[in-house]
């Protein structure tokens, strides 16, 4: 009977106070650079203050603990069952059951972490008068469109298991399926409705594959790969073919939808009385196209839907009168969101006579509560039904884990770390991201912005202080109290209403650069973009277990923090490009074609164990970090500029990751090769 | 004479041989291990021929050797900058005949080039070898002839005088250390490999996790009259006094022609500093020419801190056994084992579609190395038929901290 070592209670404490501290403290150091430099832009650059900064903090203190504890989760519990299950199958079953099992795992892991909602995130600001194919896609059939993802991630896990059987290179794959899906993208931008799919399915391919299905799919591959004894990418490849085949399932599905989609029209014909019919084939209800009205229509949508001023003007009082309706108008959009982008001069004046009916700043506040039991459940949804198909396989096996209780102790780290990232990017970066992504306008927009009407009530010009300027004008200014801060406002004549004794305050928001000078603000722009995605990669969880899987495989010839800073410069880049598509409406092939050419080009001359690691660096960077910040970014500048959708951005983020990495693994084989050769002729 | 002072004065490897023998159950072979460290653009070549020969089991491991990189700063400033380079290996180990090591290892030199620094290191290893088969014969005609070293030119006899030291080191970023120190001591190319380790950490329940399973091996193969200084400067440099630190042994090798190309980058000389260590090696046959390193260095003393007479039990087995013959190594009482992963290249007809293999190996100490063999033999019978490889190799030095 082997031996236990017993330790004193001060002992183990002091054990586990170090280990806590060395993940935490890694975490920092990943995680500060994206922190520092959203809030460095925020207050230095864009020279605004940080709102609600303490929940921010609590946000991101969340945000490290969560990775900290999500990455060891992932080490003690889920990598090693991915990794025996991996092994024991060959050994055990044929090919069949392993491609099976595999498809199993792939379509298992699309329903346990949707990626449904980014891409409809992604997707917020589609309408369905102009891409009504789209629309159909991201909100009515949204089943079928996960269920063809959850298929192409199936077939692309069963091809990635027989690929690692046989041992064959991932090159074939890629030269198949890339040229395959980029001709038929081509095609797609001959036709209005089909071409409007294009950035969701090349989307859709970088999103699908989250934070826990990578490390099991790549965990799972390393071993039918050592089992199977064969050279073939060490395990690496399976998440290049789970973004490419999504990509086919997207194109194929759209291809179909569109056989009974109808055609483009204006705003006002979509929702008129006579088009109703037609309308009512994107939605089951009538709240459902009263809700698109809202949120994504103009004043003129809203009014061509209501047949008389009347039942228009009620609708819109229920905003502000009743919460329950407010929410049926404006779904998860809050009232100050939809005021700032939606609402036209008319009806923000008309809204701002109303008196509330409801706590509407409590109804805008995020309750906590109800976010760790949002948070949790998806941690659940995403962790337990993959780790329980995978335990189901192995006690089917008859295996035993040596280390039963750490695996366990590893699911459930897994799960708290889920919660608590996931939760803590809500609380805090999402937020930050969003307050800085609401400024980025600024930066470009050449004039004056709306945001919101303020009407003060009982307004007396007794609070008004006076000032002078240097030509002796007198100029009065009050202050205004909101939310425990004072803001200093310039007093308006024509704003004052004397006998009302109202007040009517216009908050607008003022460009950062003069007209002629915008072309700084679009730089800072993708500056900004180039340092964000930069610095949200670091972080991603998905893509530390891939740089310790193949430093693991490598042993330390390539290093973790080598394949953490090549794929985050890419994703930088990359970054870059997709918000250069939105400012400047690029069409997204101009930007897929000439970037996957490239990637082909360097692919034929990597070896095959590179190639295999650099196109599984394009599936994993977007993940749980990377795509909030960069939604609250397009959409905010695709707002700005009325663009139909943020679509674009992520796929850039996963195509330039592939290349930077093709490119690093080609200059250093180069550079050993040169080194060795060099000290060869050396010595000869 | 008690046991423990009958195993002092005996080869530990030769008691088990004896007391197998003696048991009639499991036939010992007496064979000689290949270890052959090459780099991993010529490991094609290497396999093929292997190939070739006919060698049935071949293990392969993935590694990386450290060298200087030396190079002219930038801008065209005074002085050169020396960094360390890592190159991807592969190490291959397999069991010949021993009459007929000395002729394998030639044939690996002459077909990868490994007179060539910079491609690799070859040596030998005599060990006995628990397997179901003997190893396979060569036929002597395809390998080259073995004749008496001084017969041989210069430039292709092999150096003896070597051993081999392996380092298990705990503490993540310690082989770059002593890699490091390694170089600048100018004792061999130091070649690092991962391995997970079975030991204190399963002593201590779930707060295991606090210590890391994932181990770096350092393999240095040195001359041998520098391998008990260089092993106490490795154990005060890794702190391999402190418990959970890590254990260093060192094991005798044959013969064989260690890689001895430490620096890369541009040379000034017409010769470089390795040409010419290879050069006086190959005349002189052996390494006991070269400096000595202080082995009065340190706080470590060398009676004090390297027991003599342990043994290195290697497990090569398919990757679900291997934990069942380290627990019961471990139940025979030895203190823990360190695991690598090894891919087999060639495969019998029966394991095809299996190729993933573990690389265990345990350092033991003398007193208990035939219960340790006993207890691993007998698992490895119980409900398996020989396909399990057990070697058994004299480790004449060891240090390894118990708690």
């Amino acid at each position: 009977m082997q031996k236990r070592v017993s330790l004193t209670l001060r002992e183990a404490l002091s054990m586990l106070g170090s280990y806590a501290r060395s993940r935490i403290v890694e975490q920092i150091k990943l995680v500060a650079f994206i922190i520092i430099y959203l809030a460095a832009f925020q207050v230095i650059i864009l020279n605004v203050p940080l709102a609600n900064a303490l929940s921010l903090a609590g946000g991101i203190a969340l945000v490290v603990l969560g990775l900290a504890f999500f990455l060891e989760g992932l080490i003690l519990g889920l990598m090693p069952v991915g990794e025996r299950v991996g092994l024991k199958l060959p050994a055990r079953v044929g090919i069949t059951v392993i491609a099976l099992f595999g498809m199993l795992l792939g379509f298992g892991s699309t329903l346990a972490e949707p990626a449904i909602s980014a891409l409809r995130a992604a997707g917020a600001t589609v309408t369905a008068w102009d891409a009504p194919l789209l629309y159909m896609l991201l909100e009515r059939y949204t089943g079928p469109l996960v269920l063809s993802i959850g298929v192409g991630v199936g077939i692309a896990v069963a091809f990635g298991m027989i690929r690692f059987y046989y041992g064959l290179s991932l090159k074939p794959f890629i030269y198949t399926i890339i040229p395959l899906v980029l001709i038929l993208s081509v095609i797609y931008t001959f036709n209005d409705n089909l071409s409007s799919i294009l950035g969701l399915a090349w989307d859709s391919g970088a999103v699908t594959t989250g934070a826990v299905t990578v490390p099991l799919v790549l965990s799972l591959g390393m071993g039918v790969s050592r089992a199977a004894g064969k050279s073939s990418g060490g395990g690496f490849g399976v998440i290049m073919l789970a973004s490419a085949f999504p990509i086919l399932a997207v194109l194929v599905t759209g291809f179909f939808i569109n056989s009974f989609a109808p055609d483009p029209v204006s705003e006002r014909e979509f929702f008129s009385q006579s088009n109703r019919e037609n309308a009512m084939l994107f939605f089951t209800s009538e709240e459902g196209l009263e809700q698109h009205a809202f949120r994504a229509g103009t004043e003129e949508a809203r009014r061509a839907l209501y047949s008389d001023e009347e039942s228009y003007l009620s609708a819109l009082a229920l905003l502000k009168s009743d919460l329950a309706s407010s929410q049926l108008l404006l779904g998860p959009m809050s009232y100050s969101e939809w005021l700032s982008m939606r609402a036209s001069p008319f009806e923000a004046d008309y809204l701002a006579q109303l008196e509330w009916g409801y706590d509407h700043r409590a109804a805008e506040r995020v309750d906590l509560q109800s976010l760790i039991k949002e948070e949790g459940a998806g941690a659940l949804q995403a962790v337990l039904p993959l780790c329980a198909l995978l335990l189901l396989v192995l006690l089917l096996l008859r295996q035993r884990l040596r280390y039963g209780d750490e695996v366990a102790l590893g699911i459930t780290f897994a799960l708290i770390g889920m919660a608590l990232l996931t939760g803590g990017i809500r609380l805090g970066l999402a937020p930050l991201g969003g307050q800085v992504g609401a400024q980025l306008p600024r930066a470009f927009s050449t004039e004056e912005q709306f945001v919101e009407r303020v009407v003060i009530e009982d307004f007396s010009r007794e609070i008004l202080i006076p000032s002078v300027d240097r030509d002796g004008n007198r100029i009065d200014y009050f202050h205004l109290a909101e939310d425990g801060e004072m803001t200093r406002v310039l007093f308006q004549e024509g704003r004052y209403d004397p006998g009302a004794g109202r007040y009517e305050h216009v908050i607008t928001r003022s460009p950062m650069f003069r007209p002629d000078i915008s072309f700084l603000g679009i730089a800072l722009v993708l500056l900004f973009a180039f340092g964000m995605g930069f610095g949200s990669t670091l972080a991603e969880p998905a893509l530390n277990a891939l740089g310790r899987t193949v430093e693991e495989l490598t042993v330390g010839t390539v290093k973790r923090t080598d394949i953490l800073w090549v794929v985050s410069l890419g994703v930088g880049l990359g970054l870059v490009s997709g918000v250069s598509r939105i400012m400047f409406d690029i069409p997204l092939m101009w930007l897929i074609v000439p970037a996957y050419i490239v990637v082909l080009f360097l692919t034929w001359y990597t070896d095959d164990d590179f190639t295999s690691i650099a196109w599984d660096c394009g599936g994993v960077t977007t993940g749980p970090v990377t795509v909030p910040l960069v939604l609250a970014m397009g959409l905010s500048i695709g707002s700005e500029l009325n663009v139909i959708d943020g679509f674009g951005i992520l796929s850039m983020a996963s195509v330039f990751p592939i290349l930077t990495v093709s490119a690093y693994s080609l200059y250093a084989r180069m550079r050993q090769r040169r080194s060795i050769k060099q000290s060869m002729e050396d010595q000869s | 004479m008690n046991r423990e002072a009958e195993t002092r004065v005996k080869s530990p490897s030769r008691m088990v041989w004896r007391t197998q023998m003696s048991k009639g159950v499991n036939t010992p072979h007496r064979v000689s291990k290949v270890t052959c460290v090459i780099n991993q653009h010529y490991g094609n070549t290497l396999t093929d021929h292997l190939k070739d020969l006919g060698l049935e089991d071949i293990y392969v491991e993935s590694g990386r050797v450290v060298r200087k990189y030396l190079r002219r700063r930038p801008l065209g400033l005074p002085g050169k900058s020396i960094t360390l380079q890592d190159t991807p290996v592969n190490i291959y180990r397999f069991t010949v005949p021993r009459d007929i090591s000395r002729g394998v290892i030639r044939s690996v030199i002459e077909e990868s080039g490994l007179y060539q620094p910079g491609r690799g290191t070859v040596f030998v290893q005599d060990l006995i070898e628990f397997y179901r088969t003997d190893p396979p014969r060569i036929s002597e005609s395809i390998l080259p002839d073995v004749v008496e070293d001084r017969f041989v030119p210069v430039q292709k006899r092999l150096v003896t005088g070597l051993t081999y030291l392996t380092c298990v080191l705990s503490q993540p970023g310690s082989a770059e250390k002593l890699a490091r120190l390694a170089l600048e001591l100018g004792i061999c190319v130091p070649v690092v490999t991962h391995g997970s380790a079975t030991d204190i950490r399963d002593q201590l329940g779930l707060i295991r996790i606090t210590i890391p399973s994932e181990k770096e091996i350092l393999h240095l193969v040195m001359p041998e009259q520098d391998s008990d200084s260089i092993a106490r400067l490795i154990i005060e440099a890794a702190g391999l006094d402190r418990k959970g630190s890590g254990f260093i042994y060192r094991t005798p090798v044959g013969a064989g022609l260690p890689d001895i190309l430490l620096r890369l980058g541009q040379q000034e000389h017409a010769a470089t500093i390795e040409q010419m260590i290879a050069a006086i090696d190959q005349i002189k046959g052996d390494t006991s020419w070269r400096k000595r390193i202080s082995p009065d260095h340190g706080r470590v003393s060398t009676e004090d801190l390297i027991p003599d007479h342990h043994c290195e039990v290697t497990a090569i087995c398919h990757d679900d056994r291997s934990d069942m013959l380290i627990d019961a190594a471990i139940k025979a009482g030895a203190s823990g084992a360190t695991t690598s992963r090894v891919k087999k290249l060639v495969r019998r007809e029966d394991e095809a579609g299996y190729a993933a293999q573990s690389h265990s190996t345990i350092s033991v100490p003398a007193a208990i190395i035939d219960d340790v063999v006993d207890a691993m033999l007998e698992m490895s019978n119980r409900d398996y038929d020989g396909g399990d490889r057990i070697q058994v190799l004299d480790s004449p030095a060891a240090y390894v901290q118990t708690w």
